[in-house]
């Protein structure tokens, strides 16, 4: 804490600090924030039912068009994946994220990535996951996957991505 | 740059408090000593010495004064203005009675305790002074209610103008409804609309009519001579020109386009404005709006460029006594 | 001219006697008439103001009068409707204007208003700050206040100041003593840290709500100015919470099943509107902060969101894709009689009624770009004042006059951003930034300090 306060204290003195200052006094833990980030390429120590496990060899995420939360072909198989993978290790319990590019506003991207979420959860009900252990979240356009401003970028941020508990 | 330091320096003290503190889901005590002193309205009577010669010593709020005549008879001035009626908006205003300038006015026992809330979020409890916190609360709502219905009631209006206005914008989409939107002659360009890229000068082509049907008219068959007994389209065109440029108007006042001030001068010889005083007297004193707009046309009537009018001298007895009617409908 | 003038003329032309004599009554009377001229037109120019530094009678007194001026003079610059004259070319001094103003000394500088004013220490340790607004044309004294105060309590004061100004002159309430409820932002885009802060409105006194661990958005001032309402992401369960600024009390608005979010207040301040999502549907909510009990507004499987109450509460705006794209509608408080008023192309979104009534400002998106638009609660008279790639969720000053929204501006590599406040008038002009010590989003203006 001593030290904390230290660093704020020259930071006072520097005005130009104040984004770094942030973050020291303002935690770095972040909220919910996206899994998706750190891929291990190591598979080889990836341990069978674990959320390394799910990422690396089933596919953690589906994508969607502009303003859209209906499944691809694509994002089907994927979830056909997880489904069956979730069948498999029926102890695991999941929360789908629901996210949007950032061409939208903020109240209705969280509505849309309620819609995508559910999308996803529906899909895996239907093929078999206990509603119950499928939980829902949107974070609408707040927590991107990629960043930029074009369409590669928006293409990989409109997603579901399902989060081993 | 010093506000910056400050603002800075203000921040990271919270900031340190906030993490010295432990703050977080928990209720977290913020301060913001500003917020908490109370404020108290005084009566201003006693605020200067200050003797304005000029107008009697009216106890009176200052407002009612029906925008005073001109600067050389100041005997409009002297007009019993009722009360202002803007002023009782706000907890505060209260006490602005008292603004008369009349060294008169006793100590400010008077309104001093004017619970003047403050009320806001000061967390810190020092709120000694002020005993009653419930009288807040209340004000706010109440407050931007009545402006509206004041103000709402104009913009529907204004007929003219190109009717569909909303071209600009791509064709509306598909969905059956057009819109069917009655032509609002929305109002005045001078409000920004990225829709409408062009540009489209209503103003010119009034003046210009008018001209010509002034020439039309006074050249021909008019050349009987009573009619140099008023003023030609021409002269009036000028006239208009000239003041039109001294009074400042602001476009986003509400209903600004439907408010219409009438204010009868008296001008002198020399053509400068001897005295000036708003018609409607009761709406002046109870139309905020319509009072600003009316201070600001007596104001046009002061400045420098207004105060010799453009007036044929010869023709003293057409102009002598005048009523101009400030309405900015064309500039809308 | 005279009338016997004309009447020898009659005389001679006796054919014409008659109607000469009519003319000649009409002439007559027509010269006593008053004239009569419409000027319909006029010029759209800031008003000169002279605000001088209140006069202080000992060092402190004299700091604090200096710096109410300076605020005063900054908050009525800042609403374009004023230009303050440049202090350096005052003639009279400020000892004697106290006595009395010498308007013409003013009048050369073209001002059109002259503030003075005092600040005298008090027995008790307070200040009394006081001042005077003339006409100056008219030689009049338009208005004055006296104010007893702590002396760390000029600000506030000078705000108030402006604001009496403000509506003295234009006859409109003022709005700068007011705050603005803000989201903090900082980190990278992907990790975004989102604090709740709240400021005045001119960006000084800023202070942070939250410490950033929860992710926060959308905040709401209630009309009483004491607590504010915004949606927070705390334990991962998105839902709307109420936080008491006095107490620092935070607490969660209901129990729903679903994440709720998009929160608003009433007038009144009885009520919060929000949506709820659950099962993939939208819906709109108002819940009674006395009894706790919610009710559905809206019942379609659309996204209903964004909500925002007229002025006096009888009716609500908000948006909709039930026509296949956002626009906006407007229903009654209940939720009746929803008519859609928006039918342009792209989207329209959160739709915000002004405290004035007149208008509802939106955010439009239109070919990839944002726009800030405002449109007459009928749906006629739309127009957009301001775009950029990406500028969102406008807000309204208490008086309804100026609107304050977050405009972000990707860096030249895309890879992040800047977030910042800006405020323009409803007419479109006098767009500027609002200073905020970081990246700074989702304005929510206060209504006037009580």
């Amino acid at each position: 804490m001593r030290l904390k306060l230290l660093g704020l204290a020259a930071a006072v003195a520097l005005l130009a600090a104040c984004s770094s200052d942030q973050d020291a006094a303002g935690t770095g833990s972040v909220t919910g924030a996206t899994s998706a980030t750190a891929p291990t390429t190591n598979a080889g120590a990836v341990r069978p039912g674990t959320r390394q496990d799910f990422e690396v060899n089933v596919g953690d995420r589906v994508f969607f068009g502009f303003d859209q939360y209906d499944l691809s072909p694509e994002a089907r198989s994927t979830l056909d994946r997880q489904a069956q993978w979730l069948n498999q290790y029926r102890a695991v319990t999941i929360q789908v994220e629901g996210h949007a590019d950032e061409r939208g506003t903020r109240e209705y991207n969280l509505a849309l990535g309620e819609r995508r979420a559910n999308a996803v959860k529906n899909y895996l009900v239907a093929r078999g996951v206990d509603p119950n252990r499928v939980g829902v979240i949107s974070y609408g356009k707040e927590r991107p996957a990629v960043l930029g401003s074009n369409e590669a970028a928006w293409a990989q941020n409109r997603r579901g991505v399902t989060v081993v508990q | 740059m010093r506000h910056g330091l400050i603002l800075s320096a203000v921040l990271h003290v919270s900031a340190v408090l906030l993490a010295v503190l432990g703050v977080l889901p928990g209720p977290k005590p913020l301060e913001m000593p500003v917020q908490a002193i109370p404020i108290e309205v005084v009566d201003i009577g006693e605020i200067t010495n200050t003797r304005i010669d000029e107008k009697p010593p009216e106890p009176k709020p200052p407002a009612p004064r029906p925008a005073a005549a001109a600067p050389p008879p100041p005997p409009a001035a002297a007009a019993p203005p009722p009360p202002p009626p803007p002023p009782q908006q706000r907890a505060p205003d209260p006490p602005k009675l008292a603004e008369a300038p009349p060294p008169p006015r006793p100590p400010e026992p008077p309104k001093a305790p004017e619970p003047e809330p403050v009320p806001v979020k000061a967390p810190e409890p020092p709120k000694a002074p002020e005993p009653e916190r419930k009288p807040e609360p209340p004000k706010p709502p109440p407050e931007p209610k009545k402006e509206q219905v004041a103000q709402k009631p104009p913009e529907q209006k204004q007929p003219e103008q190109k009717p569909p206005e909303k071209k600009p914008e791509p064709k509306p989409e598909p969905k059956k409804e057009p819109p069917k939107k009655d032509p609002q002659p929305d109002f005045n360009q001078l409000l920004k609309d990225l829709t409408k890229k062009e540009p489209q000068k209503p103003a010119p082509p009034q003046p210009q009519k008018q001209t010509e049907v002034a020439e039309a008219s006074r050249t021909p068959e008019s050349s009987a001579p009573r009619l140099s007994d008023r003023l030609t389209m021409s002269e009036q065109d000028a006239l208009i020109a000239q003041i039109a440029q001294c009074w400042f108007i602001d476009p986003g006042k509400p209903g600004i386009s439907d408010i219409s001030v009438e204010i009868r001068v008296q001008i002198g010889r020399d053509r400068t404005v001897q005295r000036a005083d708003v018609v409607d007297k009761a709406r002046f004193a109870s139309d905020r709006v319509f009072r600003s707009v009316a201070e600001s046309a007596m104001r046009a009537l002061h400045k420098e460029e207004c105060k010799q009018l453009n007036l044929p001298q010869e023709k003293f007895d057409t102009w002598r006594d005048a009523v101009l009617t400030f309405n900015p409908r064309d500039v809308m | 001219m005279t009338m016997s003038a004309f009447m020898t003329r009659c005389d001679r032309l006796a054919r014409l006697a008659v109607l000469a004599l009519a003319v000649l009554v009409a002439g007559a009377a027509a010269a006593r008439a008053e004239l009569r001229v419409d000027i319909t037109r006029g010029t759209v120019q800031p008003m000169p103001i002279a605000i001088t530094d209140l006069l202080g009678q000992g060092q402190s007194e004299g700091q604090i009068g200096r710096d109410i001026s300076a605020v005063v003079s900054a908050d009525l610059e800042r609403s374009g409707l004023f230009k303050p004259i440049d202090k350096r070319a005052f003639i009279q001094d400020l000892v004697s204007l106290q006595q009395q103003p010498r308007f013409a000394d003013w009048q050369v500088l073209r001002a059109q208003a002259l503030v003075s004013g005092t600040v005298e220490p008090q027995p008790d340790g307070l200040v009394r700050v006081a001042f005077r607004l003339w006409d100056v044309a008219a030689q009049q004294h338009l208005t004055g206040f006296a104010y007893r105060i702590e002396p760390k309590a000029w600000r506030r004061v000078a705000h108030k100041i402006a604001d009496q100004i403000y509506e003295r002159i234009t006859g409109e309430k003022g709005y700068f003593d007011s705050r603005v409820v803000y989201i903090a932002e900082s980190g990278p885009a992907n990790q975004r840290v989102k604090r709740l802060a709240v400021m005045d409105q001119d960006g000084e006194n800023n202070q942070f709500l939250t410490d950033g661990r929860s992710l926060v958005l959308t905040p709401r001032y209630s009309p009483t100015t004491e607590e504010i309402t915004y949606l927070s992401f705390f334990n991962n369960r998105p839902r709307v919470y109420l936080f008491n600024l006095e107490t620092g009390r935070q607490e969660v608005l209901g129990d729903f099943p679903g994440m709720t979010f998009a929160p608003r207040f009433s007038p009144d301040g009885n009520r919060v509107l929000m949506s709820m999502a659950a099962n993939g549907n939208t819906e709109i909510y108002a819940m009674d902060l006395r009894t706790r009990r919610t009710q559905q507004l809206t019942n379609h499987p659309a996204i209903d969101t964004a909500p925002s109450f007229s002025d006096d509460g009888s009716r609500i705006v908000f948006e909709s894709d039930r026509g296949g794209t956002q626009q906006l509608y407007v229903m009654g408080a209940d939720g009746s009689d929803v008519k859609r008023i928006t039918f342009g192309q792209g989207r329209y979104a959160n739709p915000v009624w002004s405290p004035r009534g007149d208008l509802i400002a939106f955010t439009r998106l239109y070919q990839g770009r944002f726009y800030i638009g405002v449109i007459r609660p009928d749906g006629t008279g739309e127009r957009l004042i301001t775009e950029a790639y990406h500028v969102e969720g406008p807000t309204w000053a208490p008086n309804g006059r100026v609107l304050m929204y977050f405009k972000e501006t990707p860096s030249s590599d895309g890879r992040s951003r800047r977030a910042r406040l800006y405020s323009i008038d409803l007419t479109g002009q006098n767009e500027r930034e609002v200073v905020t010590p970081m990246d700074a989003s989702d304005p929510a203006w206060s209504p006037l300090i009580p």
